[in-house]
């Protein structure tokens, strides 16, 4: 007895439930629904809350998001040749919405994003090898910012992909189309390295060269200022000297009264000078003041 | 009817399985297949031993009218074809089909384990309309089940409760399904395969359990008029089925442990009595508490009731909220405070230390333009001169913060991806035209804060509702291969400032040296040029004096030139070598060795000649 009341309530909020669930729907903000009665659109709702159906299968709601989609496309990173002969590789995203969502519905396997996106991918891809051909590498890498062109490529891909989007009627609106990442084929690559090696064994070779050069400029200063500073002092010296010299002459001037004594004294001197070293006398008896020896001895004799 | 229920609950959860791409309603699916299985085999028991009954009630009849049994009686096993049949159906037929069904549970325990951990994941968007069947399901399952049980407790209809039981088990598979795919719903796509693999041991249980019944089969000892189990029911389903039998079980349990009739006890007639509704209180309080929201600090959340934001712009900040209960109030919460962190490029390795010349990360290069050489010829087509390029390995951290929620969540379907890419697209745009040795050196702090600039510019553009805070440029150089030639440029401006030093360092010394020399010779001609001078005062002086004593003994062999001339010659001889030849009237012709004499200590040195 206690039972039955117990299952009918549980019977009975299980019913509200689901019943709930299968006659009503919810519409997100962000979301647009497209209800469809035994399969043909019936009804495309766009105002957030709550919304009334019946229940499965006789009508179907498809949530479509109506927020800016980001995809990236399947091939990111694509080979691409440009105008001037260069080849790079570069990807790009791509940000659409929902703008018509039953023209979206129809075209998309009721509304796939995924699918939307396969068929997106294929223009977008197109666009993209179309638009950067058109183009040169410095219109992607330059040193001058001015000349980069990245602006205008995207803005061109941009056009060309809303282009070919309104003619097949996807029901999209393409809000923009970027530059992801530029890149090089491997092989240019391992070129790229052996220029920056080269590049930089250049700077190393000018750095060692500027060392050589300031060490030879400053060593070759040096020895030229200490050669002048040795002249000047030579000059200085000669200078000096001669004034000395000037001086002595002067001085020896009293040597002129009595010429044989001056030359005396030079010779005396000059015999001073020569018996200084290393000189061997050989004297006869005859030198003064050995005769006295001589002497003597002829005394003994006679004696 | 339990096998019709059961083959359309089949059907029905197949197509829902498909149509979710549930692993865990693939696994259902499975297990209500068992149920129809068992429930076919009931039918057409049930139908045999109707069969029997109404041979048995003919054969009374019959015997009644005719008045006499003893023809019948000695012919009994030939005049009871439909109790022939329905032993022939419990000795060959029913063991046949459990030996069967034990394949079938094992192997729906075996194989599914591994494969479903490679299904395709559960389909979201198809996931409420695929919750409301299978609720819709489950309660009617439930409920059948329930009936179809109660109906078994009577006399002569125990036949119906193996479809019973697993009728209620496919109810209680179809609320674990529910419960999955809400899991999923909610941010747990792992409990979809966890739930699958639950029923994957309740079906290896199920095997195991229809085995030991086989086996036990052939040793039960068989009474007379005892009722024996079915071969094909299962107690380990019935408890499943029946939650409210596992009480029942504990309760025998427990009696026959303590030795008294705990299920004569007050609390256990409470507890069986309360325990739909205390179930029943449950689920109230749980949906109840989905009428609370606590909001963590720093995190802010987007309130939503029938899909559309409370409020003015359905942001509520932290602290505890009402809300209306799940499903109709949602809310999703996002960390609005916290600063978030995304890597353009690779991202590095943890190290203690990172030096360009050793790989700590799977390098992403980008593009550098160089300065364009005027001395390279243009293309001859198109006229045009293409720029040398570097490459720059590059792992740059953004940091960012969501500042305007509303508009993070509703303008953008994946803002943080959005942001990514932005951030990527920036970094190459600077890149493409920025001076590589400025980047790496003086110039970081400046391109770190105009891309955060650039950055920041584009994600207002695209209406993100984000602030970007910060953008790092420390993992920034030369890609491995080429890091080793970038060092030695350190080295080579070494060697360079080292021979400066060097150079200024002879300087030094050469000039120090050419300055004490230049004094010194300067000096030295002073110091001469002051002897010269007194040298020749003095000399004046004393010629002055000589010229007095010369004039009082002029000329040759005077006694003043005697005297000079000998104090000379003694003054001066002292160390010369002299010969004095003493004999003047002998013709002597003296012969002089003038060669230098041999060093004594040379000649002393030499080893004494040996006798030998």
């Amino acid at each position: 007895m206690n039972r039955k009341p117990l299952t009918l309530a549980v019977a009975f909020v299980l019913l509200i439930i689901f019943g709930l669930m299968l006659f009503v729907y919810q519409v997100r903000l962000s979301e647009v629904a497209v209800v469809t009665l035994f399969g043909k659109i019936a009804q495309v709702n766009t105002n957030a809350g709550p919304g009334l159906r019946l229940p499965y299968p006789i009508e179907k709601v498809f949530k479509l998001d109506q927020r800016i989609q980001n995809f990236e496309g399947r091939d990111k990173f694509e080979e691409i040749k440009l105008h001037d002969q260069n080849i790079i590789f570069l990807s790009v995203y791509v940000g659409y919405r929902i703008s018509d969502p039953t023209n979206f519905f129809i075209k998309f396997l009721n509304g796939s994003i995924p699918v939307a996106e396969r068929a997106m991918d294929d223009i977008v891809r197109s666009s993209k090898l179309e638009v950067a051909g058109r183009h040169d590498f410095s219109d992607f890498i330059s040193s001058n910012p001015q000349q980069m062109k990245f602006a205008l490529i995207e803005s061109e891909i941009l056009g060309e992909v809303q282009r070919r989007v309104n003619e097949q009627h996807y029901g999209v609106e393409i809000k923009f189309v970027q530059i992801q990442k530029v890149g090089l084929p491997e092989s240019v690559t391992q070129n790229v390295f052996d220029r920056m090696t080269a590049e930089r064994q250049n700077y190393i070779s000018e750095i060692q060269s500027q060392g050589e050069l300031e060490s030879t400029r400053i060593k070759s200063s040096a020895d030229s200022t200490a050669a002048k500073m040795i002249y000047d002092a030579d000059a200085q010296a000669f200078t000096i000297r001669g004034e000395g010299e000037a001086q002595m002459m002067t001085n020896l001037q009293v040597l002129q009264q009595n010429p044989d004594l001056a030359t005396f004294n030079m010779q005396i001197s000059a015999m001073e000078q020569f018996l200084k070293k290393k000189t061997t006398l050989v004297l006869d008896m005859s030198t003064s003041p050995l005769q006295w020896l001589q002497m003597s001895e002829a005394g003994k004799t006679n004696k | 009817m339990n096998w019709v229920v059961l083959l359309g609950a089949t059907l029905a959860l197949m197509l829902i399985a498909n149509y979710l791409s549930s692993s865990a309603a693939i696994m259902g699916t499975i297990l209500t297949g068992f149920g129809l299985l068992v429930a076919l085999l009931s039918y057409f028991h049930i139908g045999l031993i109707e069969r029997e009954q109404f041979e048995k009630m003919e054969l009374e009849e019959l015997s009644k009218s005719r008045g006499s049994e003893s023809l019948f009686v000695t012919a009994a096993a030939d005049t009871f074809p439909a109790k022939r049949s329905r032993e022939q159906f419990e000795r060959f037929f029913i063991p046949t089909c459990t030996a069967l069904l034990f394949l079938l549970q094992a192997a729906a325990a075996y194989f599914p384990w591994q494969r479903l951990a490679v299904m395709p994941p559960l389909i979201a968007d198809r996931a409420k309309l695929a919750m409301s069947l299978l609720g819709l399901m489950g309660l009617i399952l439930f409920l059948l089940g329930k009936y179809s049980s109660g109906l078994a407790r009577l006399k002569g209809l125990k036949l119906l409760r193996p479809g019973a039981a697993y009728m209620q088990l496919s109810a209680y598979a179809c609320l674990a399904v529910i419960g999955a795919t809400a899991a999923v719903l909610s941010g747990f796509p792992k409990v979809d395969l966890i739930i699958a693999r639950v029923l994957c041991c309740v079906s290896g249980l199920a095997a195991v359990e229809t085995l030991l019944a086989l086996v036990l089969e052939g040793y039960r000892v068989r009474v007379q008029g005892r009722e024996a189990r079915l071969l094909y029911e299962s107690r380990l389903v019935g408890l499943l089925g029946q939650p409210e039998a596992i009480i029942t079980t504990a309760a025998h349990a427990l009696d026959y442990q303590f030795g008294f009739k705990v299920s004569d006890t007050w609390f256990y007639r409470f507890l069986e009595k309360a325990l739909g509704w205390m179930l029943l209180v449950q689920l109230g309080v749980l949906v109840l508490s989905t009428c609370f929201v606590i909001i963590e600090p720093g995190d802010e959340a987007l309130l939503e009731c029938f899909g559309k934001p409370m409020g003015q712009n359905g942001v509520i900040g932290p602290g505890l909220h009402i809300k209306p209960p799940w499903p109709i109030g949602q809310t999703r919460i996002f960390p609005t405070e916290r600063i978030q962190t995304f890597l353009v490029g690779a991202e590095p390795e943890q190290s203690p230390t990172i030096a360009w010349t050793v790989i700590h990360t799977k390098e992403e290069n980008f593009l550098v333009s160089g300065e364009l050489n005027s001395q390279i010829p243009a293309n001859q087509q198109t006229g045009v001169r293409s720029p040398p390029v570097s490459l720059l390995s590059v792992s740059i951290p953004v940091h960012y913060q969501i500042t305007n929620l509303a508009t993070w969540a509703y303008i953008n379907e994946d803002p943080i991806t959005l942001l990514t890419n932005i951030a990527e697209r920036e970094v190459v745009l600077y890149l493409a035209s920025a001076n590589f040795d400025d980047l790496m050196s003086r110039g970081r702090g400046a391109a770190a804060e105009a891309l955060r600039r650039n950055i920041q510019k584009e994600a207002d553009a695209k209406d993100l509702g984000a602030r970007i805070t910060f953008v790092g440029l420390e993992d920034i150089h030369p890609p491995t291969k080429v890091a080793g030639v970038f060092e030695q440029v350190v080295g080579a401006s070494e060697t360079r400032e080292s021979k400066i030093l060097t150079a200024r360092a002879h300087a030094i010394s050469t000039n120090a040296w050419a300055a004490g020399e230049s004094f010194k010779r300067v000096t030295t001609a002073e110091a001469d040029q002051h002897g010269a001078i007194t040298n020749s005062a003095s000399r004046a002086l004393l010629f002055a004096n000589q010229q007095l004593a010369y004039s009082a003994a002029p000329g040759y062999k005077g006694v003043y030139e005697e005297q000079a001339r000998l104090e000379a010659m003694i003054d001066n001889s002292e160390d010369a070598r002299k010969y004095i030849l003493a004999t003047t009237n002998v013709p002597n012709i003296p012969i002089f060795n003038l060669e230098d004499k041999i060093r004594a200590d040379l000649i002393e040195r030499l080893p004494a000649p040996t006798g030998k």
